[in-house]
């Protein structure tokens, strides 16, 4: 809108200049068009995603970053690409317990997948700092613990590589035109941020029984497990919560983001709440005693071609996370059958049938969105060799 | 012609002028500080071992030396401080912040730049100057902004933690007997979320961790400023490290190794208050 409104008034300043009979100094025409406002297609039922300023979407954006995301010069020597930890058959997950960089160095995490991450407040498993994309996306970049990429003080060589191929140093100039060096790391984050937020996950089973309105596109058991993951008896729908079973989420409409993290008694290794030395979560950022094991709550879209799960993939299957919260967390074994002081009052337990455990296995089943997983939209776009 | 600007300061511009016109404008002095890095007794360079460092008496190697400070001041005789103008050079000096590179490619110092920066330049009005102050580190104002788009030397990603949001104030690196790699990374730790209708930055950080520098009796026509690792380490064991934490110090708050460290640069860590005065790192000569 004040883009148009600037526009309008540069067209006006214009007419008035030739009226007056000087030359327009940038002369006519210089002025780039406005891009053709991006096209969400967006699933029913979900809110436009909130975009920062000064990234706006578009097409050709989207299509360089998705470029972007599958090119392996984006790895110092070349082994890996974005999409090799992401990988779409599996929501943009790499189905390892950690994720394992282009030098062979395992992350001590869990590969997050990216279906609608455009909604999400915050990035990673546990850093409330980390709230853009394009800030996420510097991390795998130049990270050095571990390194994932591996471009730890080599940004020149990055930039170099990029700029060195003229046909792909052309598209940054068509998806960033007017910037007077277009292949960089502001535009190579911005393309980045555009493609993975057009990663967009809504029409499951789940989504075509409640929007779409077709009673029997959720099975009897999905229906049945439906009603017990929102039940007072489960309380898994507050942590995972919303149209993308996140509590941490964000769009266009919201007023205040949040930034929810939770322990969910993984670990209590001193009685006291502690997690393991290595990885003790939101703590790490925040300095404060309480984030103790805290991390951000997945959405749980296509959450049955995830697996193994948690923040340390220590949980192997679906059905073991359910025994997870079910137990009231995973450590209170250990520890006498205490909870952990530290973590979330709705990780209290309960019981629940084997047949019950089925229903809520396939209303989680019912998330899978076999449309995104196989969109060639959001597909490796280079030429079969 | 490199001795010459080093070797002092004070080219009083006005003195032209006032041969001309602009009698009533203020003279202003062009001053270029010098800072060299020391370890113990020996100037710091990249390639060299130095011996005897630390409580084990260990040796180092170098393999990065680069300090951020801002703020810089001068402090007239009866103690006015006064702004020093940086000059913009598009590399080292921006926004009034300096980036000091001890550091070449020689060596084990493989990252980081072949350029090296070994002083502050910039203007203040003409006075009798007596002291020199500058706080470490990065400000908050741009501490928290976007390292892609800040401009040089603002956009170095070697000296920034993309994880925390914020820059590196100091990134010291070396080899010691006892360990492969040696990492001091001083930098804003413990920071809140981004402030309300932001998506970037941060609301405020519980530790700020930038030490503020205050060289008493500073003569800008003689003096230097010495920043020395020998003192810096003199309370730390570098050949060994805390489990389960970084290679060093990379500013955690639960990181033992940090303790000794931030003493030694005035800061608080843990239950020890920040204390300037027991600062060792940065001295004039």
């Amino acid at each position: 809108m004040a883009r148009r409104q600037r526009q309008a008034w540069k067209a006006l300043a214009t007419v008035a200049l030739l009226a007056a009979g000087c030359a327009d100094p940038s002369g006519p025409g210089e002025e780039p068009e406005p891009p053709a406002p991006y096209d969400w297609k967006l699933p029913a039922g979900f809110p436009t995603p909130r975009v920062p300023e000064d990234n706006p979407m578009s097409e050709a954006k989207v299509q360089l970053g998705r470029r972007l995301f599958y090119d392996k010069r984006l790895s110092l020597n070349g082994t890996q690409s974005c999409g090799s930890c992401h990988e779409q058959a599996r929501a943009f997950t790499d189905g390892r317990v950690h994720a394992v960089g282009s030098t062979g160095q395992a992350h001590r995490r869990n590969g997050q997948g990216l279906a609608n991450v455009a909604y999400a407040t915050s990035l990673t498993w546990a850093n409330s700092a980390l709230t853009t994309l394009e800030s996420q996306a510097l991390v795998p970049l130049f990270g050095r613990e571990p390194v994932e990429l591996g471009f730890a003080d080599q940004q020149e060589v990055l930039l170099e590589r990029l700029r060195a191929d003229t046909d792909l140093a052309a598209r940054f100039a068509e998806a960033f035109p007017g910037e007077a060096s277009p292949v960089s790391l502001a535009t190579l984050t911005r393309a980045l941020a555009a493609f993975e937020r057009s990663l967009l996950s809504g029409t499951s089973a789940y989504d075509r029984y409640l929007y779409g309105k077709e009673v029997d596109a959720l099975s009897p058991a999905a229906k049945r497990g439906l009603q017990l993951f929102l039940s007072e008896r489960l309380e898994c729908d507050h942590c995972h919560s919303g149209f993308n079973f996140q509590d941490a989420t964000v769009h266009a409409q919201t007023p205040e983001p949040v930034l929810p993290y939770h322990n969910t008694g993984l670990y209590n290794e001193d009685g006291q709440g502690a997690y393991p030395a290595g990885d003790t979560g939101l703590l790490e950022i925040t300095g404060r005693p309480e984030d103790m094991g805290r991390f951000r709550a997945p959405s749980l879209r296509n959450v049955a071609v995830t697996a193994p799960y948690m923040h340390d993939g220590s949980v192997a299957t679906l059905s073991d996370v359910l025994d997870h919260y079910a137990a009231g967390g995973r450590a209170r074994a250990a520890n006498g059958g205490q909870a952990s002081p530290l973590q979330s009052p709705f990780v209290r337990g309960f019981e629940l049938t084997p047949d019950e455990k089925a229903d809520v296995i396939a209303f989680l089943e019912s998330l899978t969105d076999t449309a995104f997983l196989t969109d060639p939209r959001f597909a490796d776009p280079a030429p079969a060799p | 012609m490199r001795s010459l600007l080093r070797s002092r300061l004070l080219l009083p511009l006005a003195l032209v002028g006032a041969l001309g016109c602009g009698e009533d404008e203020p003279e202003t002095l062009t001053v270029d500080l010098p800072v060299v890095a020391r370890v113990g007794g020996e100037a710091f360079a990249c390639g060299r071992t130095y011996t005897n460092v630390g409580t084990t008496g260990t040796t180092y190697e170098p393999m990065d030396f680069r300090v951020y400070v801002h703020d810089v001041r001068l402090v007239t005789r009866d103690g006015k401080e006064v702004p020093v103008a940086l000059t913009e050079d598009g590399t080292w000096q921006h926004s009034g912040v300096v980036l000091l590179d001890f550091a070449n490619k020689d060596g084990l110092c493989t990252q980081g730049t072949e350029g090296m920066n070994a002083s502050i330049r910039g203007t203040v009005p003409d006075d009798d100057y007596t002291g020199l102050r500058f706080t470490l580190g990065v400000p908050e104002d741009l501490n928290h902004g976007d390292p892609t788009t800040l401009g040089a030397p603002l956009g170095d990603m070697g000296l920034h933690w993309s994880w925390q949001s914020g820059f590196i104030f100091t990134r010291i690196e070396g080899r010691t007997q006892g360990l492969a790699q040696h990492v001091l990374h001083l930098g804003s730790t413990s920071c809140a979320p981004p402030p309300e209708g932001q998506t970037q930055g941060t609301a405020g950080c519980a530790n700020n961790n930038r030490p503020e520098f205050h060289l008493d009796g500073f003569d800008v026509t003689k003096n230097r400023v010495v920043m020395d690792l020998g003192t810096l380490f003199a309370g730390s064991n570098l050949d060994v490290n805390a489990p389960n934490t970084a290679a060093g110090c990379m500013s955690s708050p639960t990181d033992a190794d940090c303790g000794p460290f931030f003493e030694r640069m005035g800061l608080a860590f843990g239950a020890q208050a920040a204390n300037p005065a027991a600062q060792t790192f940065i001295r004039a000569e």
